[in-house]
């Protein structure tokens, strides 16, 4: 009996699919035992095929879709301007907000009466389904009748770093897992070689809620967002220090192999196998990130179809990057791009210069995701999300009562739109509808959280029932709320 | 002596045996811990419980459960099972009606144990760990089942009483201890366990060489008393005080909340018994004339995040901060989960809502409010850096005239800068508009910004330079006691390019030279890039050409003068109540929600727990003398626990943060009490003491080995059939590796430093100037506890490894194995320079021949001889190495070898040996 096989019995002897995630407190590595426990098991040559680091439970159901990509545009880009045509706000514009509107309401930065801001930009009907999107977006224009649009999304918090933690954790404190890990967590990677939830973000800046959006919170840490690169090492830690290339390399871990395996005979710990598990994948993940990530060898047509120059860091690259990864099994996927936060204070952060600067940045890019997801047949089990953390208000801003010297908007939690493509999500749609400014929706509103039970729903996953128990209580996702949107369904 | 405690042993024996004969002729009597509340939380209390009262029926409470129900029956009629709608329902015949709804019956013996359980009476039972703890004998232990008894031999293997509780548990599993480890293994099982870092090569050879008979309990006083004892226990205390050299929330800036460190570690190393430790932490500021170090303790609660973002709501923040400290609170304390009962009564433990509330109400008068500035704070210098200040001042004195300096920190401020006229920035009393960055090296300051001094005297002064940089071009405005009070210079500043180097110095002459209350330096932007800026370093008084003093012509005035110029005054946030007229009121807030608070609180602690005593805390001060009043039945249980779980990679609870009934129940209840109870009584809450006690165990000395009836019968080394065997935290790994790679610096105490870290790991929000600047060679390699901890990305190769964010309290630390981690200790920066240092040791101390170099290798690094076929293995990876490097050139010898020695293809070759060792299995574990 080889190692390996040794450790599979001893694995089956003693470990259930339960047991293993409570083993993860007791001591014994979650990575090759836990990955051998649930999901997939098949014995290659070696004895192991394992799912990357991950255990995992199975689905509730039959999923729609396999794999998730979400385009977080972080700092809230404006509704008013890209998706929510809204004509009576030209006919306001200039004129003070009606009272109504301002009792009783919490904003970051308006005080006292602002005047309402007309929509900056023109927009046109598009494609078959005639769906509203402005001259911002051309490239988007021609993929529109793909995706299902949510006019109506609201969620509770109205500034970004909370805003952002609510969006992916569910609460706007600190502390919890984020969409990705609950995934992994649920469903574990397809991929041995390369981690199960990977983050790429571009633009000026991280997320303001920081890596707490891809955190695991209370989840074990194998559950982590693994943020990668797109200049530059795509890992931590993953290239080997300057002289030794992977023959030396190699020849050192089988060393360290054949050291661990005498630990083994020695002390009989279950521990000392996974590690030499863990050096073993450590290896191969060497072998396989950096050409996973290395997006010099696409062809030109696909350069020219994402807008991609490679060895920079941007959004485009990214958007290339997160299809060679749904294409090797990664399952989720979270791209942030920053500096979306059009306030009117600053060129940067105003709608008439950094917000026109930003839809150039992701036009061509996100759109050419879903055509080429779509000609591989990708898009049909990769669920492809597109939002910020909140949505931007109808009036101008006017911060400490004085009008600010660019074209702006202040944070607006109460409506605005995201889009879904892709993954059993039905084509061409718009659904929801705000009221004729935009403040507030009047129908077919979907809260945060429904679009996180929806998002697992999509995955096979009922978000009441993928819950984890810490610090005495049950936790999920979606808190104690959500409800499936059914209506956007394919 | 020892022959009369087994005749009284075996007498008491006897006498139970007869007992349980007596009692066996009985029906046994159902108890309801365990063997009831297991089947109603489990099948009921969703329902049924602290959230849910359906049917208007709880079972979270005795009252309530045997109230009526809605329907006006009763659920639980003791003594009457068949009349008792809860029997019904659950053995109802029609699936509709039947209890718990939409599932599968229970079984047939719980149903059994529910209807016997009635029938008994329905006692009811408080759950163990709300019971004061008892002192059960080992061998009346409820693990001690009847087929032990019989021999509980004369026990040789038990070394104290703590021992022979383990023993009676193996025997009635029919389990034997393992044999005692090597001395070699115990050694560095006792090192890292206690101090986190390995034996020297000294302390190795001092106790493999002594064969007295005290030869370990001398070890274990000499490791008990080495000063790295309280950087161990520090880090696994800060955890629980989530400490971290930031605020938290976004931009997460810079706090400088060190001190508090300090205290922590020199607490340990001090032994300072449990129970001042928790009074200082939790109401130093309350006590009758609190000295410093008693101040600085109540930082313990100051460690909460606050959020500086613009636009966000103070309040908001405030009350999240104290809401963490209630929840941490019980956490820490009480192994008590709080967090649910925050928004409703707790489903399972016995909490209600309002509950929280009163905790609440206790924490919520301080004077901090989620302020920019984390007023208030208290400005001294820290006691490290009072030292080197006396000596000097003393020094001074011995000189004739010598000025007299006087104690108080405040005047030493003076001191230091009529002997050395030199201010930091980042150490204004007021920074406005702009932020001090890490360790107060610099201060940013936007447009129309400003830095205030307070008692600044410029009648002595000529000129005063400044070290900046700036982005743009701009003035800095000399102005007297107010922002726009009267301007006495100016000067203008040109633009420096990045921000982050090519320091310059500005010249401002003051025209008046005066007496001011504050100095203000306001800067305004000249040119035209918004919002950043200029940063400001340090600010120097270049007073009037006078004689020098006397001590000033001395030699060694220059060194001491630089050791002046790097003392600075410290600036710790502390924990101030409120005057009582402006007290907040508090109120329970209706499903957790802040915004629609609900009836007002008066602050108190859980009803459930005021049985334990007659104390009714109100305060922070009283909770703390509360929590550690000997009827309290919690907090040395929950501390002993934790000390048990560094020592044995889990606690005999081992959900240490939940003591409740959805926690795991004790492995060993009656240790864990006998422990709690000696540690409150016999050693007086001295943490030294335990955790002697538990290390000269018998236990403890086990050997790790797993044999297969072991792995079978005890898998996960519950019943501790063998010693313990587990991976070291993130920081003891890094360490080790420094340490092995004679690297480390073994300073204590001091502010954080920034080891080397990946590149572009740290991007900030607007603020790309905050930077991880790596530290000089000597502070990057100090211990792990000293990085500088930001909560919103932490070091990065510790959080593989698993260190929390610090962002709330990490009770206890889940060890992950992840690819990753090979990644780390194979790849990152700290670990290659290691291993590079490893190998220079190797090669300089580990004589001439490689099979010496090998064996002195595997010493260093894992305090033993090698075992067979580790110098062949060894040797073998030496020679492909060394044949590998043969045939690569200069540059790639320079690169593997780096700064240690010189660049050949043998250096080259070692350093792979030693990057081998430093990741073998055994040196990333405890054995």
């Amino acid at each position: 009996m080889n190692i390996f096989d040794q450790l599979n019995s001893d694995t089956a002897k003693y470990q259930t699919r339960r047991h293993f995630l409570k083993s993860l407190s007791t001591g014994v590595g979650a990575m090759a035992l836990g990955s051998m426990a649930g999901c997939g098991i098949n014995n290659n040559a070696q004895g192991v095929t394992s799912k990357f680091n991950l255990g995992s439970l199975n689905p509730h159901f039959a999923p729609k879709a396999k794999r998730v990509i979400f385009l977080h545009m972080e700092g809230a880009p404006s509704q008013l301007e890209l998706f929510d045509y809204k004509p009576e706000l030209a006919k306001l514009h200039g004129k003070p907000c009606p009272p109504s509107l301002l009792e009783g309401k919490r904003f970051a930065f308006i005080t006292g009466t602002p005047k309402i801001q007309g929509p900056y930009l023109d927009f046109k009907q598009r494609g078959q389904s005639g769906a509203m999107v402005s001259e911002a977006l051309p490239y988007f224009s021609q993929v529109a009748d793909e995706v299902t649009f949510l006019k109506a999304v609201h969620t509770d918090e109205f500034n970004h770093a909370p805003a952002q933690l609510f969006m992916y954790t569910g609460g706007p404190r600190l502390g919890r897992p984020s969409m990705g890990s609950w995934v992994v967590y649920g469903l574990g990677s397809e991929n041995e070689n390369l981690p199960g939830f990977i983050v790429l973000a571009s633009g000026q800046d991280n997320p303001s809620a920081g890596k707490n959006v891809w955190g695991s919170g209370f989840l074990p840490t194998v559950y982590q967002g693994v943020n990668c690169q797109s200049a530059g090492e795509p890992i931590l830690y993953l290239s080997n220090p300057k002289g030794v290339d992977s023959r030396i390399r190699r020849r050192v871990l089988n060393s360290i192999k054949n050291l661990n395996e005498k630990q083994y005979s020695e002390l009989g710990d279950p521990e000392t196998l996974a590690r030499i598990n863990q050096y073993e994948m450590a290896f191969k993940m060497q072998m396989e990130a950096p050409e996973a990530m290395d997006i010099t060898e696409e062809p030109d047509y696909i350069h020219q179809l994402y807008g991609t120059s490679p060895g920079v860091n941007s959004f485009a690259n990214n958007c290339l990057l997160a299809r060679r990864l749904v294409e090797r099994g990664v399952r989720f996927i979270q791209l942030f791009h920053t500096g979306w936060d059009s306030h009117g204070t600053t060129e940067y952060e105003s709608i008439n210069h950094g917000f026109l600067e930003r839809c150039k940045e992701v036009d061509q890019a996100m759109s050419g995701l879903i055509l080429d997801l779509k000609q591989r047949g990708l898009l049909e089990d990769t669920l492809v999300v597109w939002g910020g953390e909140f949505g931007r208000t109808p009036m101008m801003e006017n911060r400490g009562g004085k009008d600010n010297p660019f074209v702006g908007r202040d944070h607006h939690p109460y409506a605005y739109t995201m889009w879904m493509a892709g993954g059993g999500v039905k084509q061409g749609l718009s659904y929801g509808e705000t009221d004729e400014i935009g403040y507030y929706g009047i129908k077919d509103q979907v809260h945060i959280h429904d679009l996180q039970a929806t998002i697992l729903n999509q995955l096979g996953m009922d978000h009441e029932k993928l819950t984890y128990q810490f610090q005495g209580r049950d936790f999920r996702l979606t808190d104690v709320h959500g409800k499936v949107v059914k209506d956007i369904l394919a | 002596m020892k022959k009369l405690y087994l005749l009284l042993t075996s007498s008491i024996i006897t006498l139970i045996i007869f007992m349980l004969y007596l009692n066996g002729s009985e029906k046994n009597e159902i108890d309801f811990n365990t063997q009831i509340k297991p089947i109603l939380n489990k099948n009921c209390i969703s329902c049924h419980g602290g959230v849910k009262k359906n049917g208007g029926f709880s079972l979270l409470f005795e009252y309530e459960a045997l109230d009526t129900t809605k329907s006006g029956k009763y659920a639980i009629i003791p003594g009457k099972a068949h009349e008792s709608e809860m029997i019904k329902r659950i053995a109802h015949q029609d699936p509709k009606e039947r209890m718990p709804p939409e599932s599968e019956p229970l079984d047939k013996e719980e149903i059994k144990l529910l209807t016997e359980w009635i029938n008994q009476g329905a006692k009811w039972g408080t759950h163990w760990a709300y019971e004061p703890p008892k002192l059960i004998s080992p061998a009346n232990s409820a693990s001690t089942n009847s087929a032990s008894l019989g021999f509980i031999d004369s026990d040789d293997w038990s070394a104290n009483q703590l021992d022979q509780y383990i023993k009676v548990r193996l025997d009635g599993e029919g389990l034997k201890p393992a044999k005692p480890a090597e001395k070699a293994v115990l050694i560095r099982r006792l090192y890292i366990g206690l101090t986190g870092l390995p034996p020297t090569m000294e302390e190795i050879d001092l106790f493999l060489k002594d064969d007295s008979e005290n030869a370990y309990e001398n070890l274990v006083d000499r490791v008990l008393g080495n000063p790295h004892f309280g950087e161990k226990w520090a880090t696994v205390w800060l955890d629980l005080a989530r400490y971290a050299d930031t605020k938290g929330y976004r931009p997460d800036t810079y706090r400088s909340v060190w001190m508090f460190r300090d205290w922590v570690i020199r607490a340990f190393n001090e032994d300072k018994p449990f129970d001042e430790f928790t009074i200082e932490q939790l109401g130093g500021d309350l006590l009758p004339d609190p000295d410093q170090e008693q101040l600085i303790a109540s930082a313990y609660h100051r460690n909460t995040m606050t959020n500086d973002e613009g636009g966000s709501d103070d309040e908001e923040f405030r009350v999240a901060a104290v809401i963490d400290r209630v929840s941490n609170t019980w956490e820490v304390w009480q192994g008590t989960t709080m967090a649910c009962v925050q928004c409703h009564s707790h489903p399972y433990d016995p909490f209600k809502h309002e509950d929280f509330y009163k905790s609440y109400a206790i924490f919520n008068n301080t004077e901090d409010m989620d302020r920019g500035d984390d007023r208030p704070y208290l400005s001294y210098y820290a006691k490290s850096d009072m030292e080197k200040l006396d000596e000097i001042t003393s020094w001074i004195q011995t000189f004739p005239k010598a000025p007299t300096f006087e104690k108080e920190a405040t005047v030493k401020k003076k001191i230091k800068q009529s002997i050395f006229p030199y201010l930091r920035a980042g150490l204004a009393n007021e920074v406005r508009g702009g932020n001090v960055e890490p360790n107060n090296e610099f201060v940013n300051i936007r447009n129309k910004g400003f830095l205030r001094f307070d008692n600044i005297d410029l009648s002595t002064v000529n000129s005063i330079e400044i070290g900046y940089t700036s982005e743009v071009g701009g003035i800095i405005e000399l102005r007297k006691d107010k922002r726009d009070g009267e301007l006495l210079g100016k000067v203008i500043l040109e633009p420096t390019g990045d921000l982050d180097r090519n320091w310059q110095h500005a010249r401002l002459v003051p025209q008046k030279q005066i007496e001011t209350e504050s100095l203000y330096f306001v800067f305004r932007k000249t040119g035209d890039r918004n919002y950043r800026l200029l940063n400001v370093k340090d600010i120097l008084f270049n007073g009037k050409q006078g004689e020098k003093k006397q001590w000033q012509k001395d030699k060694s005035w220059e060194r001491k003068s630089d050791i002046l110029a790097g003392i600075n005054i410290a600036r710790i946030p502390v924990m101030k109540e409120l005057p009582k007229e402006k007290q907040r009121p508090s109120y329970l807030f209706t499903r957790g929600n802040w915004l629609n608070p609900g009836d007002s609180m008066i602050a108190g602690i859980p009803g459930s727990m005021k049985e334990f005593n007659d104390m009714k805390p109100s305060n922070r001060l009283e909770l703390a003398e509360w929590l550690v009043s000997p009827e309290n039945p919690l907090t040395s249980r929950v501390m002993v626990n934790r000390v048990w779980e560094q020592l044995f990679g889990k606690g005999l609870v081992e959900t240490s943060e939940d003591f409740g009934t959805q926690g795991n129940t004790p492995s060993h209840p009656e240790l864990l009490d006998y422990l709690a109870l000696k540690y409150m009584n016999d050693f007086n809450w001295s943490t030294k003491n335990l955790i002697k006690e538990i290390v000269m165990s018998s236990t403890f000395r086990q050997s790790s080995v797993a044999t297969s009836e072991k792995i079978n019968k005890d898998p996960y080394n519950y019943l501790i059939s063998r010693g313990p065997r587990f991976r070291l935290s993130a920081e003891e790994i890094r360490d080790q590796a420094l340490f092995v790679g004679g690297l480390i610096n073994d300073e204590i105490y001091g502010p954080s430093v920034m080891p080397a870290q990946p590149d572009h790991f740290w991007k900030v929000p607007l603020r790309p100037h905050i930077k991880w600047r790596e530290s000089t060679n000597r502070e990057k390699f100090r211990r792990g506890l000293y990085t500088y901890w930001r909560r919103s990305t932490p070091y990065p190769s510790m959080t593989i490894f698993d260190s929390p964010s610090r962002q709330v309290c990490t009770t206890r630390r889940i060890r992950t194995n992840i690819p990753t981690q090979a990644l780390v200790t194979l790849n990152d920066t700290v670990y290659v320079e290691a291993a590079q240092g490893f190998a220079n040791r190797i090669k300089k101390e580990g004589g001439k021949e490689i099979d010496a170099q090998i064996q002195f290798a595997l010493k260093v690094a894992l305090s033993r001889q090698p075992r067979k076929n580790e110098i062949p293995e060894l040797l073998g990876l030496y020679e492909d190495a060394l044949k590998h490097y043969q045939e690569q050139d200069l540059e790639v010898w320079e690169n593997v070898v780096g700064n240690f020695a010189a660049p050949n293809a043998e250096n080259a070759a070692r350093v792979m040996l030693a990057s081998a060792i430093l990741n073998l299995d055994e040196i990333i574990m405890l054995n």
